[in-house]
Protein backbone atom coordinates (compact mmCIF):
# COMPACT_ATOMS: atom_id res chain seq x y z
CA UNK A 1 0.00 0.00 0.00
CA UNK A 2 2.49 2.44 0.83
CA UNK A 3 4.42 1.50 -2.40
CA UNK A 4 1.71 2.29 -4.29
CA UNK A 5 1.05 5.44 -2.81
CA UNK A 6 4.55 6.61 -3.36
CA UNK A 7 4.46 5.49 -7.26
CA UNK A 8 1.47 7.99 -6.92
CA UNK A 9 3.37 10.58 -5.47
CA UNK A 10 6.23 10.33 -7.76
CA UNK A 11 4.23 10.10 -11.11
CA UNK A 12 1.79 13.44 -9.61
CA UNK A 13 5.59 15.03 -8.29
CA UNK A 14 7.00 14.31 -12.00
CA UNK A 15 3.98 15.39 -13.63
CA UNK A 16 4.16 18.80 -11.88
CA UNK A 17 8.05 18.80 -12.33
CA UNK A 18 8.68 18.63 -15.73
CA UNK A 19 5.47 20.46 -17.43
CA UNK A 20 6.63 24.30 -17.99
CA UNK A 21 5.22 26.85 -19.66
CA UNK A 22 7.06 29.91 -21.02
CA UNK A 23 6.15 32.64 -23.40
CA UNK A 24 7.55 33.47 -26.47
CA UNK A 25 6.53 36.97 -28.18
CA UNK A 26 3.64 36.41 -25.44
CA UNK A 27 2.56 32.96 -26.69
CA UNK A 28 2.51 30.06 -24.17
CA UNK A 29 4.34 27.45 -25.39
CA UNK A 30 4.54 24.40 -23.40
CA UNK A 31 8.13 23.07 -22.59
CA UNK A 32 9.93 20.91 -20.08
CA UNK A 33 11.57 21.18 -16.77
CA UNK A 34 15.26 22.48 -17.40
CA UNK A 35 14.58 23.63 -21.37
CA UNK A 36 16.87 26.29 -22.32
CA UNK A 37 16.00 29.35 -24.64
CA UNK A 38 16.59 27.74 -28.06
CA UNK A 39 13.90 24.43 -27.08
CA UNK A 40 11.24 27.32 -26.13
CA UNK A 41 12.37 29.23 -29.30
CA UNK A 42 11.97 25.39 -31.12
CA UNK A 43 8.34 24.46 -29.50
CA UNK A 44 7.12 27.93 -30.70
CA UNK A 45 8.46 27.49 -34.28
CA UNK A 46 6.32 23.88 -34.10
CA UNK A 47 3.58 25.77 -32.65
CA UNK A 48 3.21 28.52 -35.21
CA UNK A 49 3.91 25.49 -38.23
CA UNK A 50 7.11 27.73 -38.69
CA UNK A 51 10.40 26.15 -40.12
CA UNK A 52 12.95 24.71 -37.93
CA UNK A 53 15.47 26.51 -39.55
CA UNK A 54 14.18 30.01 -39.28
CA UNK A 55 16.91 32.63 -38.59
CA UNK A 56 16.87 34.11 -35.40
CA UNK A 57 17.82 37.47 -35.85
CA UNK A 58 17.79 38.38 -31.32
CA UNK A 59 16.59 36.92 -28.53
CA UNK A 60 15.45 39.43 -25.62
CA UNK A 61 14.12 39.04 -22.08
CA UNK A 62 10.96 40.44 -20.09
CA UNK A 63 13.57 43.75 -19.49
CA UNK A 64 15.17 44.29 -22.94
CA UNK A 65 18.24 42.22 -22.42
CA UNK A 66 19.92 40.15 -25.04
CA UNK A 67 19.90 36.43 -24.32
CA UNK A 68 21.85 33.69 -25.80
CA UNK A 69 20.21 30.19 -27.08
CA UNK A 70 21.84 28.78 -24.82
CA UNK A 71 20.47 30.67 -21.75
CA UNK A 72 18.25 28.84 -19.12
CA UNK A 73 14.94 29.67 -18.87
CA UNK A 74 12.24 28.99 -15.68
CA UNK A 75 8.63 28.38 -15.39
CA UNK A 76 7.04 31.63 -16.84
CA UNK A 77 9.84 33.36 -18.29
CA UNK A 78 9.00 35.68 -21.10
CA UNK A 79 11.27 35.69 -24.07
CA UNK A 80 11.15 37.47 -27.17
CA UNK A 81 11.88 36.82 -30.69
CA UNK A 82 12.86 38.87 -33.87
CA UNK A 83 12.95 36.69 -36.80
CA UNK B 1 55.70 82.70 20.70
CA UNK B 2 58.42 79.85 20.12
CA UNK B 3 55.85 77.07 21.14
CA UNK B 4 52.99 79.29 19.02
CA UNK B 5 55.22 78.78 15.72
CA UNK B 6 55.65 75.06 16.54
CA UNK B 7 51.74 74.42 16.71
CA UNK B 8 51.11 76.12 13.36
CA UNK B 9 53.74 74.19 12.09
CA UNK B 10 52.14 71.12 13.25
CA UNK B 11 49.22 72.17 12.05
CA UNK B 12 49.93 73.53 8.65
CA UNK B 13 51.86 69.43 7.92
CA UNK B 14 48.41 67.92 9.29
CA UNK B 15 46.08 69.90 7.23
CA UNK B 16 49.02 69.24 4.58
CA UNK B 17 48.66 66.04 5.27
CA UNK B 18 44.81 65.67 5.05
CA UNK B 19 44.66 67.72 1.56
CA UNK B 20 47.03 64.88 0.10
CA UNK B 21 44.51 61.61 1.05
CA UNK B 22 42.49 61.19 -1.74
CA UNK B 23 39.25 62.29 -1.22
CA UNK B 24 37.56 59.33 -2.95
CA UNK B 25 38.46 55.33 -3.11
CA UNK B 26 37.49 53.67 -6.29
CA UNK B 27 37.16 49.70 -6.50
CA UNK B 28 36.82 47.87 -9.96
CA UNK B 29 36.02 44.52 -10.33
CA UNK B 30 35.49 42.76 -13.60
CA UNK B 31 32.87 39.93 -13.76
CA UNK B 32 32.25 37.07 -16.16
CA UNK B 33 30.14 34.33 -16.29
CA UNK B 34 28.87 31.16 -18.04
CA UNK B 35 32.08 30.51 -19.75
CA UNK B 36 31.25 26.80 -20.66
CA UNK B 37 35.07 26.15 -21.06
CA UNK B 38 35.65 28.59 -24.22
CA UNK B 39 39.24 28.34 -24.33
CA UNK B 40 40.29 29.45 -27.64
CA UNK B 41 38.78 33.36 -26.10
CA UNK B 42 41.37 33.25 -23.04
CA UNK B 43 44.13 35.12 -25.09
CA UNK B 44 42.01 37.93 -25.94
CA UNK B 45 40.75 38.08 -22.65
CA UNK B 46 44.09 38.00 -20.91
CA UNK B 47 44.85 40.95 -23.11
CA UNK B 48 41.56 42.09 -22.45
CA UNK B 49 42.78 42.29 -18.40
CA UNK B 50 46.21 43.21 -18.55
CA UNK B 51 45.46 46.61 -20.63
CA UNK B 52 42.34 46.61 -17.64
CA UNK B 53 45.08 46.09 -14.96
CA UNK B 54 47.50 48.75 -16.30
CA UNK B 55 45.04 51.57 -15.74
CA UNK B 56 43.53 49.90 -12.11
CA UNK B 57 46.27 47.52 -10.97
CA UNK B 58 44.26 46.71 -8.05
CA UNK B 59 41.17 45.25 -10.55
CA UNK B 60 39.81 42.12 -8.92
CA UNK B 61 38.20 39.54 -11.07
CA UNK B 62 35.51 37.34 -10.34
CA UNK B 63 33.88 34.18 -12.21
CA UNK B 64 29.96 33.73 -11.39
CA UNK B 65 30.03 30.22 -12.17
CA UNK B 66 29.56 27.63 -15.15
CA UNK B 67 33.30 28.04 -15.60
CA UNK B 68 32.81 24.46 -17.76
CA UNK B 69 30.68 21.88 -19.66
CA UNK B 70 30.77 23.21 -23.68
CA UNK B 71 33.92 21.57 -24.77
CA UNK B 72 35.46 17.95 -24.61
CA UNK B 73 38.94 19.65 -24.61
CA UNK B 74 38.27 20.67 -21.11
CA UNK B 75 35.35 18.59 -19.99
CA UNK B 76 36.69 15.45 -21.04
CA UNK B 77 40.68 15.87 -20.10
CA UNK B 78 42.04 12.93 -18.15
CA UNK B 79 41.41 15.68 -15.38
CA UNK B 80 38.06 16.95 -15.96
CA UNK B 81 38.54 20.77 -16.18
CA UNK B 82 41.68 20.80 -15.72
CA UNK B 83 42.56 23.29 -18.58
CA UNK B 84 39.97 25.86 -17.26
CA UNK B 85 41.40 26.09 -13.83
CA UNK B 86 45.02 26.25 -15.20
CA UNK B 87 43.55 29.19 -17.52
CA UNK B 88 41.47 30.41 -14.68
CA UNK B 89 44.39 30.62 -12.94
CA UNK B 90 46.84 32.24 -15.13
CA UNK B 91 44.57 35.05 -16.07
CA UNK B 92 44.42 36.05 -12.21
CA UNK B 93 40.85 35.28 -11.28
CA UNK B 94 40.74 36.02 -7.27
CA UNK B 95 36.81 34.19 -6.84
CA UNK B 96 34.58 32.05 -8.40
CA UNK B 97 30.73 31.04 -7.25
CA UNK B 98 29.54 27.39 -8.13
CA UNK B 99 27.37 27.17 -11.07
CA UNK B 100 25.14 24.03 -11.98
CA UNK B 101 27.42 22.69 -14.73
CA UNK B 102 30.16 22.41 -12.60
CA UNK B 103 28.77 18.70 -11.42
CA UNK B 104 28.68 17.64 -14.56
CA UNK B 105 31.29 15.36 -13.71
CA UNK B 106 30.51 14.68 -10.63
CA UNK B 107 31.32 16.01 -6.89
CA UNK B 108 34.19 14.46 -6.77
CA UNK B 109 35.63 15.66 -9.70
CA UNK B 110 34.56 19.36 -8.82
CA UNK B 111 36.70 18.71 -5.75
CA UNK B 112 39.58 17.57 -7.67
CA UNK B 113 39.54 21.29 -9.77
CA UNK B 114 38.89 23.02 -7.01
CA UNK B 115 42.20 22.24 -5.12
CA UNK B 116 43.92 22.91 -8.90
CA UNK B 117 42.28 26.64 -8.38
CA UNK B 118 44.51 29.13 -7.22
CA UNK B 119 41.14 31.03 -5.99
CA UNK B 120 38.82 30.36 -3.55
CA UNK B 121 35.05 29.58 -4.02
CA UNK B 122 31.86 30.69 -2.54
CA UNK B 123 28.04 29.46 -2.16
CA UNK B 124 26.35 30.22 1.11
CA UNK B 125 23.38 27.58 -0.37
CA UNK B 126 25.03 24.50 -0.82
CA UNK B 127 26.87 22.34 2.00
CA UNK B 128 28.55 19.00 1.36
CA UNK B 129 28.76 15.51 3.45
CA UNK B 130 31.89 16.22 5.37
CA UNK B 131 33.63 13.28 3.74
CA UNK B 132 34.04 15.18 0.66
CA UNK B 133 36.57 17.42 2.06
CA UNK B 134 35.10 20.34 -0.46
CA UNK B 135 37.20 23.45 -0.17
CA UNK B 136 34.96 26.24 -0.40
CA UNK B 137 32.93 28.86 2.17
CA UNK B 138 29.50 30.35 2.41
CA UNK B 139 30.75 34.17 1.96
CA UNK B 140 34.69 35.78 2.04
CA UNK B 141 35.61 39.31 3.00
CA UNK B 142 38.48 40.76 0.41
CA UNK B 143 40.30 43.50 1.42
CA UNK B 144 41.19 46.08 -0.99
CA UNK B 145 42.69 49.54 -0.57
CA UNK B 146 41.34 49.90 3.19
CA UNK B 147 38.22 48.94 1.91
CA UNK B 148 36.39 45.27 3.00
CA UNK B 149 34.78 43.87 0.71
CA UNK B 150 32.03 40.63 1.33
CA UNK B 151 31.25 38.35 -1.17
CA UNK B 152 28.13 35.74 -0.62
CA UNK B 153 27.90 33.11 -3.19
CA UNK B 154 24.43 31.65 -4.56
CA UNK B 155 23.54 29.12 -6.94
CA UNK B 156 19.97 28.59 -8.61
CA UNK B 157 17.75 25.68 -7.35
CA UNK B 158 15.37 24.10 -9.24
CA UNK B 159 11.84 22.78 -8.15
CA UNK B 160 13.85 19.38 -7.89
CA UNK B 161 15.68 20.91 -4.86
CA UNK B 162 18.98 20.64 -7.05
CA UNK B 163 20.02 23.04 -9.38
CA UNK B 164 19.99 22.11 -13.25
CA UNK B 165 22.39 18.75 -13.50
CA UNK B 166 21.87 15.01 -13.42
CA UNK B 167 20.35 13.86 -9.80
CA UNK B 168 23.34 11.12 -9.76
CA UNK B 169 25.78 13.55 -9.84
CA UNK B 170 24.21 15.29 -6.16
CA UNK B 171 24.95 12.98 -3.84
CA UNK B 172 26.95 14.36 -0.72
CA UNK B 173 25.76 18.10 -2.06
CA UNK B 174 22.85 19.51 -0.36
CA UNK B 175 20.83 22.78 -1.61
CA UNK B 176 18.96 25.07 -0.06
CA UNK B 177 16.35 27.91 -1.07
CA UNK B 178 19.21 31.15 -1.42
CA UNK B 179 16.40 33.71 -0.05
CA UNK B 180 16.22 31.43 2.94
CA UNK B 181 19.78 31.14 3.80
CA UNK B 182 20.68 34.76 2.92
CA UNK B 183 19.20 36.42 5.87
CA UNK B 184 22.35 34.60 8.16
CA UNK B 185 24.97 36.19 6.13
CA UNK B 186 23.29 40.17 6.20
CA UNK B 187 25.45 40.90 9.32
CA UNK B 188 28.62 41.26 6.45
CA UNK B 189 27.01 44.32 5.71
CA UNK B 190 27.41 46.17 8.94
CA UNK B 191 31.28 44.41 8.59
CA UNK B 192 32.18 45.67 5.45
CA UNK B 193 32.24 48.54 2.58
CA UNK B 194 30.55 47.00 0.15
CA UNK B 195 28.29 43.89 -0.27
CA UNK B 196 27.38 41.86 -2.84
CA UNK B 197 26.14 38.41 -4.40
CA UNK B 198 27.99 36.83 -7.08
CA UNK B 199 25.36 34.43 -8.44
CA UNK B 200 24.44 31.82 -10.70
CA UNK B 201 20.80 32.04 -10.35
CA UNK B 202 19.60 33.44 -13.74
CA UNK B 203 18.76 37.03 -14.32
CA UNK B 204 15.22 37.42 -13.26
CA UNK B 205 15.89 35.89 -9.91
CA UNK B 206 18.44 38.11 -9.27
CA UNK B 207 16.24 40.85 -9.77
CA UNK B 208 14.16 39.39 -7.64
CA UNK B 209 16.74 38.83 -4.99
CA UNK B 210 17.47 42.35 -4.95
CA UNK B 211 13.66 43.12 -4.67
CA UNK B 212 14.02 41.19 -1.38
CA UNK B 213 17.27 42.42 -0.04
CA UNK B 214 18.79 46.20 -0.64
CA UNK B 215 21.39 45.03 1.66
CA UNK B 216 23.46 44.27 -1.78
CA UNK B 217 25.54 47.06 -3.47
CA UNK B 218 25.87 44.30 -6.41
CA UNK B 219 24.50 41.25 -7.81
CA UNK B 220 27.06 39.62 -10.20
CA UNK B 221 25.15 37.16 -11.78
CA UNK B 222 25.06 34.12 -14.54
CA UNK B 223 22.89 31.50 -15.13
CA UNK B 224 20.67 32.84 -18.15
CA UNK B 225 23.25 33.98 -20.30
CA UNK B 226 21.98 37.92 -20.55
CA UNK B 227 23.74 40.79 -21.60
CA UNK B 228 23.05 43.61 -18.90
CA UNK B 229 24.30 45.80 -21.11
CA UNK B 230 23.92 48.82 -18.73
CA UNK B 231 23.77 49.67 -14.98
CA UNK B 232 20.84 48.60 -14.49
CA UNK B 233 19.32 49.27 -10.64
CA UNK B 234 16.47 47.30 -8.77
CA UNK B 235 15.81 48.49 -5.78
CA UNK B 236 19.11 49.99 -5.53
CA UNK B 237 21.00 46.99 -6.14
CA UNK B 238 23.11 46.77 -9.41
CA UNK B 239 22.49 43.47 -10.95
CA UNK B 240 25.19 42.56 -14.08
CA UNK B 241 25.47 39.79 -16.66
CA UNK B 242 27.97 39.30 -19.32
CA UNK B 243 26.22 36.93 -21.58
CA UNK B 244 28.49 33.45 -22.19
CA UNK B 245 31.49 32.03 -23.18
CA UNK B 246 33.69 34.55 -22.77
CA UNK B 247 32.19 37.22 -25.16
CA UNK B 248 32.10 39.63 -22.87
CA UNK B 249 33.09 40.62 -19.38
CA UNK B 250 31.47 43.22 -17.04
CA UNK B 251 33.98 46.05 -15.61
CA UNK B 252 31.98 47.17 -12.61
CA UNK B 253 33.22 50.57 -11.00
CA UNK B 254 32.76 51.42 -7.04
CA UNK B 255 33.47 55.08 -6.09
CA UNK B 256 33.74 55.69 -1.98
CA UNK B 257 33.74 58.86 0.35
CA UNK B 258 36.63 58.83 2.35
CA UNK B 259 35.10 57.44 5.55
CA UNK B 260 34.34 54.34 3.05
CA UNK B 261 30.93 54.82 2.12
CA UNK B 262 29.52 53.83 -1.11
CA UNK B 263 28.36 56.75 -2.96
CA UNK B 264 28.24 55.57 -7.00
CA UNK B 265 27.94 52.50 -9.08
CA UNK B 266 28.22 51.64 -12.43
CA UNK B 267 28.55 48.55 -14.76
CA UNK B 268 29.90 48.83 -18.26
CA UNK B 269 30.43 45.43 -20.50
CA UNK B 270 33.44 44.85 -23.00
CA UNK B 271 33.42 42.78 -25.72
CA UNK B 272 36.23 39.91 -25.88
CA UNK B 273 34.98 38.33 -28.99
CA UNK B 274 36.13 41.32 -31.03
CA UNK B 275 39.52 42.11 -29.48
CA UNK B 276 42.17 41.69 -32.00
CA UNK B 277 45.18 41.68 -29.89
CA UNK B 278 45.58 38.29 -27.48
CA UNK B 279 48.10 37.49 -25.10
CA UNK B 280 51.13 34.48 -26.17
CA UNK B 281 51.36 33.45 -23.57
CA UNK B 282 48.20 32.05 -22.71
CA UNK B 283 47.65 31.58 -26.49
CA UNK B 284 50.68 28.90 -25.88
CA UNK B 285 48.92 27.44 -23.40
CA UNK B 286 45.25 27.70 -25.39
CA UNK B 287 47.32 25.44 -28.28
CA UNK B 288 48.49 23.02 -25.91
CA UNK B 289 45.40 22.17 -24.49
CA UNK B 290 43.71 21.99 -27.89
CA UNK B 291 46.73 18.92 -29.09
CA UNK B 292 46.03 17.37 -26.12
CA UNK B 293 46.15 13.72 -26.59
CA UNK B 294 42.81 13.26 -24.93
CA UNK B 295 41.53 14.28 -27.43
CA UNK B 296 42.79 11.87 -29.32
CA UNK B 297 42.02 8.90 -27.20
CA UNK B 298 40.16 6.39 -28.24
CA UNK B 299 37.53 5.13 -26.48
CA UNK B 300 36.46 2.27 -28.42
CA UNK B 301 36.71 0.29 -31.62
CA UNK B 302 34.59 0.16 -34.68
CA UNK B 303 34.78 -3.64 -35.79
CA UNK B 304 33.20 -3.58 -39.48
CA UNK B 305 33.71 -0.99 -41.90
CA UNK B 306 30.90 1.60 -42.46
CA UNK B 307 30.18 3.50 -45.70
CA UNK B 308 27.68 5.89 -46.91
CA UNK B 309 24.98 4.94 -44.09
CA UNK B 310 23.61 7.30 -42.23
CA UNK B 311 20.88 5.05 -40.41
CA UNK B 312 24.04 2.65 -38.82
CA UNK B 313 25.66 5.44 -37.37
CA UNK B 314 22.10 6.35 -36.11
CA UNK B 315 21.28 3.03 -35.01
CA UNK B 316 24.44 3.27 -32.55
CA UNK B 317 23.43 6.95 -31.26
CA UNK B 318 19.81 5.38 -30.80
CA UNK B 319 21.63 2.25 -28.74
CA UNK B 320 23.90 4.89 -26.74
CA UNK B 321 21.02 7.02 -25.26
CA UNK B 322 18.58 4.24 -24.62
CA UNK B 323 21.42 2.40 -22.28
CA UNK B 324 21.94 5.76 -20.83
CA UNK B 325 18.27 6.67 -19.84
CA UNK B 326 17.51 3.26 -19.14
CA UNK B 327 14.00 3.26 -21.40
CA UNK B 328 12.56 0.67 -23.57
CA UNK B 329 12.97 2.52 -26.88
CA UNK B 330 14.95 5.63 -28.40
CA UNK B 331 15.23 7.70 -31.36
CA UNK B 332 17.13 9.17 -32.97
CA UNK B 333 16.86 11.69 -35.56
CA UNK B 334 17.81 12.03 -39.72
CA UNK B 335 19.26 15.01 -39.58
CA UNK B 336 21.26 15.09 -36.23
CA UNK B 337 23.80 12.03 -37.31
CA UNK B 338 26.63 14.05 -38.86
CA UNK B 339 29.04 11.51 -41.00
CA UNK B 340 28.03 8.47 -42.59
CA UNK B 341 31.17 6.39 -43.02
CA UNK B 342 33.81 4.88 -40.49
CA UNK B 343 36.25 2.72 -41.00
CA UNK B 344 37.91 -0.29 -38.81
CA UNK B 345 39.69 1.22 -36.56
CA UNK B 346 39.74 2.74 -32.70
CA UNK B 347 37.19 5.72 -32.41
CA UNK B 348 38.75 8.26 -30.77
CA UNK B 349 36.80 10.98 -28.49
CA UNK B 350 37.39 13.57 -31.60
CA UNK B 351 35.32 11.37 -33.91
CA UNK B 352 32.67 11.00 -30.71
CA UNK B 353 32.32 14.99 -30.78
CA UNK B 354 32.35 14.96 -34.49
CA UNK B 355 29.43 12.50 -34.44
CA UNK B 356 27.26 14.38 -32.27
CA UNK B 357 28.84 17.85 -31.85
CA UNK B 358 25.01 19.40 -30.77
CA UNK B 359 25.59 19.10 -26.81
CA UNK B 360 21.38 18.27 -26.34
CA UNK B 361 20.25 17.11 -23.34
CA UNK B 362 18.35 13.70 -23.67
CA UNK B 363 14.92 14.01 -22.71
CA UNK B 364 12.69 11.13 -21.44
CA UNK B 365 8.94 10.61 -22.03
CA UNK B 366 6.32 8.74 -21.71
CA UNK B 367 4.30 7.74 -24.88
CA UNK B 368 1.26 5.56 -25.89
CA UNK B 369 2.19 2.87 -28.57
CA UNK B 370 -0.28 5.31 -30.80
CA UNK B 371 1.62 8.70 -29.46
CA UNK B 372 5.21 7.04 -30.79
CA UNK B 373 3.67 5.89 -34.36
CA UNK B 374 2.39 9.70 -34.81
CA UNK B 375 5.55 11.10 -33.47
CA UNK B 376 7.35 8.72 -35.83
CA UNK B 377 5.66 10.18 -38.87
CA UNK B 378 5.63 13.73 -37.88
CA UNK B 379 9.91 13.52 -37.72
CA UNK B 380 9.70 11.99 -40.40
CA UNK B 381 8.35 14.79 -42.57
CA UNK B 382 9.68 17.39 -40.35
CA UNK B 383 13.05 15.95 -40.60
CA UNK B 384 13.35 14.98 -43.89
CA UNK B 385 14.00 11.51 -43.23
CA UNK B 386 13.38 8.00 -40.83
CA UNK B 387 14.32 8.43 -37.24
CA UNK B 388 16.52 5.83 -36.23
CA UNK B 389 15.99 3.65 -33.36
CA UNK B 390 16.68 1.38 -30.40
CA UNK B 391 14.77 -0.98 -28.89
CA UNK B 392 12.59 -2.02 -31.68
CA UNK B 393 12.21 -2.18 -36.11
CA UNK B 394 9.67 -0.40 -38.33
CA UNK B 395 8.75 -0.69 -41.41
CA UNK B 396 6.52 2.49 -43.23
CA UNK B 397 5.63 3.37 -46.63
CA UNK B 398 5.87 6.94 -47.83
CA UNK B 399 2.65 8.58 -49.99
CA UNK B 400 2.72 11.33 -52.42
CA UNK B 401 2.86 13.93 -50.56
CA UNK B 402 5.92 12.86 -48.31
CA UNK B 403 3.83 11.52 -45.71
CA UNK B 404 4.90 8.85 -43.78
CA UNK B 405 1.96 5.96 -43.81
CA UNK B 406 1.42 2.36 -42.77
CA UNK B 407 4.10 2.45 -39.75
CA UNK B 408 4.46 -0.68 -38.15
CA UNK B 409 6.81 -1.16 -35.16
CA UNK B 410 8.02 -4.28 -33.89
CA UNK B 411 9.74 -4.52 -30.39
CA UNK B 412 12.86 -6.17 -29.83
CA UNK B 413 10.98 -9.16 -28.13
CA UNK B 414 9.88 -10.00 -31.29
CA UNK B 415 6.08 -8.45 -30.55
CA UNK B 416 4.45 -5.91 -32.14
CA UNK B 417 4.10 -2.30 -30.19
CA UNK B 418 0.81 -1.68 -28.31
CA UNK B 419 -0.89 0.73 -29.50
CA UNK B 420 -2.50 1.58 -26.10
CA UNK B 421 -0.20 1.12 -23.94
CA UNK B 422 2.01 3.45 -22.32
CA UNK B 423 6.03 3.01 -23.08
CA UNK B 424 9.43 4.78 -21.49
CA UNK B 425 11.42 6.48 -24.62
CA UNK B 426 14.39 8.75 -25.25
CA UNK B 427 14.99 11.17 -27.52
CA UNK B 428 17.44 14.53 -28.00
CA UNK B 429 15.80 17.87 -26.63
CA UNK B 430 15.97 19.02 -30.40
CA UNK B 431 13.74 16.62 -31.39
CA UNK B 432 11.36 17.29 -28.09
CA UNK B 433 11.42 20.46 -28.85
CA UNK B 434 11.14 20.88 -33.13
CA UNK B 435 8.89 18.32 -33.94
CA UNK B 436 5.15 18.76 -33.30
CA UNK B 437 3.44 15.66 -32.27
CA UNK B 438 1.21 14.58 -29.48
CA UNK B 439 2.37 13.54 -26.30
CA UNK B 440 0.72 13.88 -22.88
CA UNK B 441 3.37 13.55 -20.97
CA UNK B 442 5.63 17.21 -21.07
CA UNK B 443 9.15 15.09 -21.10
CA UNK B 444 11.80 15.16 -18.80
CA UNK B 445 15.17 16.58 -19.18
CA UNK B 446 17.29 14.28 -17.63
CA UNK B 447 20.55 16.48 -17.90
CA UNK B 448 22.86 14.11 -19.38
CA UNK B 449 23.85 14.85 -22.98
CA UNK B 450 23.52 12.47 -25.87
CA UNK B 451 27.08 13.04 -26.49
CA UNK B 452 28.09 11.44 -22.90
CA UNK B 453 26.10 8.65 -23.87
CA UNK B 454 27.77 7.99 -26.97
CA UNK B 455 31.05 8.31 -25.49
CA UNK B 456 29.38 5.80 -22.03
CA UNK B 457 28.45 3.00 -24.10
CA UNK B 458 31.52 2.94 -26.48
CA UNK B 459 33.26 2.71 -22.84
CA UNK B 460 31.25 0.09 -21.71
CA UNK B 461 30.93 -1.81 -25.00
CA UNK B 462 34.48 -1.18 -26.33
CA UNK B 463 33.66 -2.74 -29.47
CA UNK B 464 30.50 -1.82 -31.71
CA UNK B 465 29.57 -3.42 -35.21
CA UNK B 466 26.75 -1.19 -37.16
CA UNK B 467 27.55 -2.20 -40.82
CA UNK B 468 24.53 -2.79 -42.84
CA UNK B 469 22.31 -2.26 -39.33
CA UNK B 470 18.94 -1.05 -40.85
CA UNK B 471 15.86 -0.52 -38.45
CA UNK B 472 13.83 1.74 -40.30
CA UNK B 473 12.69 -0.29 -43.29
CA UNK B 474 10.57 1.31 -46.43
CA UNK B 475 8.73 -1.11 -47.88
Amino acid sequence: MYRLQSDVLYFCLIKTLSNMIVFVNDTPVRTYYGAKVKSAVMAYFRDNNLPVKTIVKEVRDAYGNLIDMDGSIRANSKIYLKI
Amino acid sequence: MKKTATLLIALAIVLGLASCQPKETKLYIATINDMHANIDNFPKLAYVLDSLRGVHPDLLLFSAGDNRSGNPINDRDSVPSRPMYELMNAVGFNLSCFGNHEWDSGVEALRDVMNIAKFPFVCANVTFDDSLNMPYQPYIILEQNGLKIGVIGAIQVGLNGIPDFHPDHAAGSHFHPIEEVLPEYLFLRDECNALFLLSHCGFEEDVETAEKFPQFDAIFGGHTHTLVDSTRLFNGVMVTQALNKVKYLTLNTFTFDKNGKMIAKESQVIPINKQKNIDPAVKSMVNEFNNNEVFLKVVGYNDAQIDDCYECLGCYMADAARALAGTDMAFQNYGGVRFDTLGVRPVTLKDVCSLDPFDNDLVVFNMTGQEIVDFLGVSFFTDGGPNYCSGCTYTYSVDEQGQMKDCQVKLDNGKPLDLKKTYKIVMNSYMSSAFKFQHEDPGTDIFRSSNEALIQYLTDHQHINYADKHRAIEK
